[in-house]
């Protein structure tokens, strides 16, 4: 070794607080280039979401899923993970773009190949399982009454017992169908309410006090979350559980709301931010006695990853499956048993 | 009294499953899980038994290592950790054997969930004897999780940040600043960049300007001794109360240190905060802090700089790793202590090369190898916690990365506990050391 490839210069240039990262001196390692090294990848786009395959100079493949990739999205990632080890996702992450679905395909596609090196499950590379199963949250879709009864009725016959329902930004309106939607589905069915993150602060305070009593799970982004100070008023006003974090791109942002008090339950979008930055973003919940359940709108692969997320962190509560993505019965998901993902991944169909 | 204790707390569902009535709702709890809950996510590896050895390098050591050995019913599968928590060695010895029976038979691939059954279980909240327990049952299973995944725990961990190992730093080990010369020239050959020292004497509540210009002269010596290309941080001990840390800190400026570590007692926040925020230099402090729930608040308000959890007291790699991950999003650094044995030393390399936060790794060691490195090398096989070229190499087999038997540690048996240090001031009065 010679002293000009010396990771840390010497002398570390320290003046008062400036201290470097090592994550930011990361760039000038020299690459691995080891049999578990990356060295090609594949990008699938299918409207809604896209998918990444990655390769290993040994042979392995891992795929993983995103909110859409474009191809110089996918290109930029690429030169980042290429000659690198697959077990180093960590030290990978931060040189991804953050809150973005190459950050979270990518991610999960080298824990993919990690878990099939060591023939373990995702979960068990990451410490888990912490459970033998995960809660399963349906979507319930209608702009009705009448229709979200009848999504009801065949999310039930399903397997879910736990819903999210859009919940209108008006307190009388979004009474009347909590009540019309708790009385069909009896004791034993819970609701997440959705806001979408459309009203005001004022009007998501409102709604909230007005349902409190009626226990939903929680609040689904009752409003938007960009002065984290005003969103306050609905966490004061109302003791019903706040969720926020669908649209978040990095961990400091949900680290504010919790310092804030302002949230209950984190909603890390698996398809934006990666199983790791979501798993240290629950290391941050933890210590504020906060749930993580996280959101998916996409497909299995989606799933199977944010499965794997809920059973390697301990406060995890539930999560976003959308129909016919994994298997739900009596409210759980089971968790993949094989290595990797542990799904079955038809590159035809992607 | 434990009966007593159940009966009353029964209906809360804190007893075994009998008591608990089932509500038919979404989130129903579970009172009781069979040892084969987790057969189908799970693995077949079953932990057999858990020993723990007191060893003392030196009869009257007051603090002998206290290692833990977790046996499975793999043949040749175990797992070694360390809970050494100085001047309690007996303490955390007990405690291990209080953990046993969450483990027997029990799966040791599920260490977020036996980590998470230990703390949240025990009721009372983990101070350092509980924390140290913990700390060495988890690293033992963390070694059993890497020989059984067939990788060494940094890579298990998403690392390394860099395959030639992780910056370290050693103590000073000076005899008094004419030897600052030699240190200086054996830290250059050996590629070493960064020392800590300490303050010398014990402090009141107020000092005055005698001791307080003898401490700041201290520092400057030392400065100037290493010259500026080395990195210092000095170990306040929390010797000082805010009042007297304040004057120094903030009269040490200009030598730019790397980090002045405890400056006070690490119990009140808001005090370390008032240091903190008079003054440029950079705070370290959390080495007596247990689990991550303890480091939040000095994150949260911005008091410190530089976060230095002890892996053989915050709770093991689980813990550190999430201190790591808590301490990251305000981009403050990790530079773990490690004053005990060889085990917590080498456990903690592993978490540090999956840290994108960290900074440099303790050793409680000199630029020149001690007794007891040459006793770790003898148990271990290999140079355990040596720099080379100023980093501490990455273990690269399989687990933390080295074997240990029984036997090796048998020359030295234990000594019991010892009090550790019981320093006074000149009226007798009790002194912070």
């Amino acid at each position: 070794m010679t002293k000009n490839d010396t990771f840390i210069p010497m002398p570390l240039a320290i003046v008062g607080r400036r201290i470097r990262l090592a994550s930011q001196l990361n760039q000038a390692r020299p690459l691995s280039n080891g049999p578990a090294s990356i060295t090609g990848g594949r990008l699938f786009s299918r409207g809604a979401y896209s998918v990444v395959k990655l390769e290993t100079r040994s042979g392995l493949a891992g795929y993983g899923e995103g909110v859409p990739v474009s191809q110089a999205e996918f290109d930029a990632a690429m030169a980042v993970v290429r000659g690198r080890e697959a077990t180093s996702f960590e030290i990978i992450r931060p040189l991804l773009a953050a809150g973005t679905g190459a950050e979270a395909a990518f991610n999960c596609a080298l824990l993919d190949i990690a878990g099939q090196m060591a023939k373990a499950p995702i979960y068990q590379v990451l410490g888990g399982p912490t459970r033998t199963k995960a809660r399963a949250l349906g979507t319930l879709s209608g702009s009705s009454d009448a229709e979200l009864l009848n999504a009801l009725e065949s999310m039930r016959a399903s397997g879910y017992k736990a819903f999210r329902v859009p919940c209108p930004a008006s307190a009388p309106a979004a009474v009347k169908r909590f009540e019309v939607l708790r009385k069909a589905a009896g004791a034993g069915v819970d609701f997440v309410l959705d806001m979408g993150g459309a009203a005001s602060p004022g009007q998501a305070s409102t709604v909230a006090a007005a349902v409190e009593r009626l226990h939903p799970l929680w609040i689904d982004e009752p409003c938007a979350t960009a002065n984290v100070r005003a969103i306050a008023k609905v966490s004061d006003e109302s003791v019903a559980p706040l969720g926020f974090g669908r649209g978040a791109s990095r961990i400091v942002e949900f680290q504010e709301l919790l310092r804030e008090q302002v949230i209950d339950v984190l909603r890390p979008n698996i398809g934006r931010m990666s199983i790791s930055a979501s798993r240290r973003a629950a290391a941050v919940a933890e210590t504020y006695y906060a749930a993580v359940a996280p959101y998916h709108t996409g497909g299995r692969i989606g799933t199977a990853a944010a499965l794997h997320l809920a059973a390697s962190i301990p406060n995890f509560v539930l999560l976003d499956i959308p129909y016919g993505t994994a298997t739900v019965k009596d409210g759980f998901a089971e968790l993949p048993t094989k290595p990797g993902l542990g799904i079955s991944i038809d590159e035809g169909a992607l | 009294m434990r009966m007593q204790r159940r009966m009353f707390l029964g209906v809360a569902g804190i007893a075994p499953a009998a008591a608990s009535t089932p509500c038919g709702c979404a989130l129903a709890p579970q009172a009781a899980l069979g040892a084969d809950a987790f057969r189908n996510v799970g693995t077949k590896i079953k932990i057999t038994d858990v020993k723990v050895f007191g060893v003392s390098l030196t009869p009257d050591s007051d603090r002998p290592y206290v290692f833990v050995k977790i046996e499975t019913n793999q043949p040749g599968l175990h797992g070694w950790g360390e809970g050494t928590l100085e001047g309690k060695a007996a303490a955390v010895i007990a405690c291990v054997h209080d953990f046993r029976e969450f483990l027997i038979g029990h799966d040791p691939m599920l260490v977020e969930h036996h980590w998470q059954s230990m703390y949240v279980h025990s009721f009372y909240r983990a101070g350092p004897v509980i924390g140290s327990a913990i700390s060495g049952i988890d690293q033992a299973l963390w070694d059993i999780r890497g020989k059984a995944l067939g990788m060494p725990v940094y890579k298990l961990l998403g690392g390394p940040t860099d395959p030639r190992g992780v910056r370290g730093y050693y103590h000073i080990r000076a005899r008094g600043k004419d030897d600052y010369p030699r240190v200086r020239e054996e830290a250059r050959k050996q590629g070493i960049t960064c020392f800590k020292g300490g303050i010398p004497g014990y402090y009141e509540w107020i000092e005055g300007h005698a001791k307080i210009s003898r401490a700041i002269q201290s520092i400057a010596d030392l400065r100037e001794g290493l010259g500026h290309d080395i990195d210092i941080g000095i170990d306040f001990h929390a010797k000082t109360s805010p009042s007297v840390a304040s004057i120094i800190v903030k009269e040490v400026e200009p030598l730019n240190l790397l980090f002045i570590e405890e400056p006070c007692p690490p119990e009140n926040v808001k005090a370390m905060q008032r240091i903190s925020k008079r003054s440029t230099t950079p705070i370290a402090t959390g080495e007596r802090l247990v689990g991550s729930y303890n480091c939040r608040e000095l994150i949260e308000m911005g008091v410190v700089d530089i976060i230095q959890t002890d892996i053989n007291h915050v709770g093991g790699i689980t813990a550190l790793w999430k201190v790591g991950a808590l301490a990251e999003p305000s981009g403050i650094l990790m530079a773990p202590h490690a004053c005990e044995g060889p085990i917590g030393g080498l456990a903690t390399v592993h978490v540090d090369a999956a840290t994108p936060n960290f900074l440099v790794q303790e050793i409680c060691s000199g630029v020149t190898p001690e007794t007891k490195e040459k006793v770790w090398e003898e148990w271990l096989g290999f140079p355990a916690m040596r720099m080379v070229d100023g980093r501490f190499p990455l273990p690269q087999k399989p687990g933390l990365g080295f074997d240990l038997t029984e036997e090796a540690l048998k020359k030295y048996p234990f000594g019991g506990t010892k009090p550790m240090a019981r320093v006074f001031h000149e009226d007798g009065s009790v002194a912070e050391w």
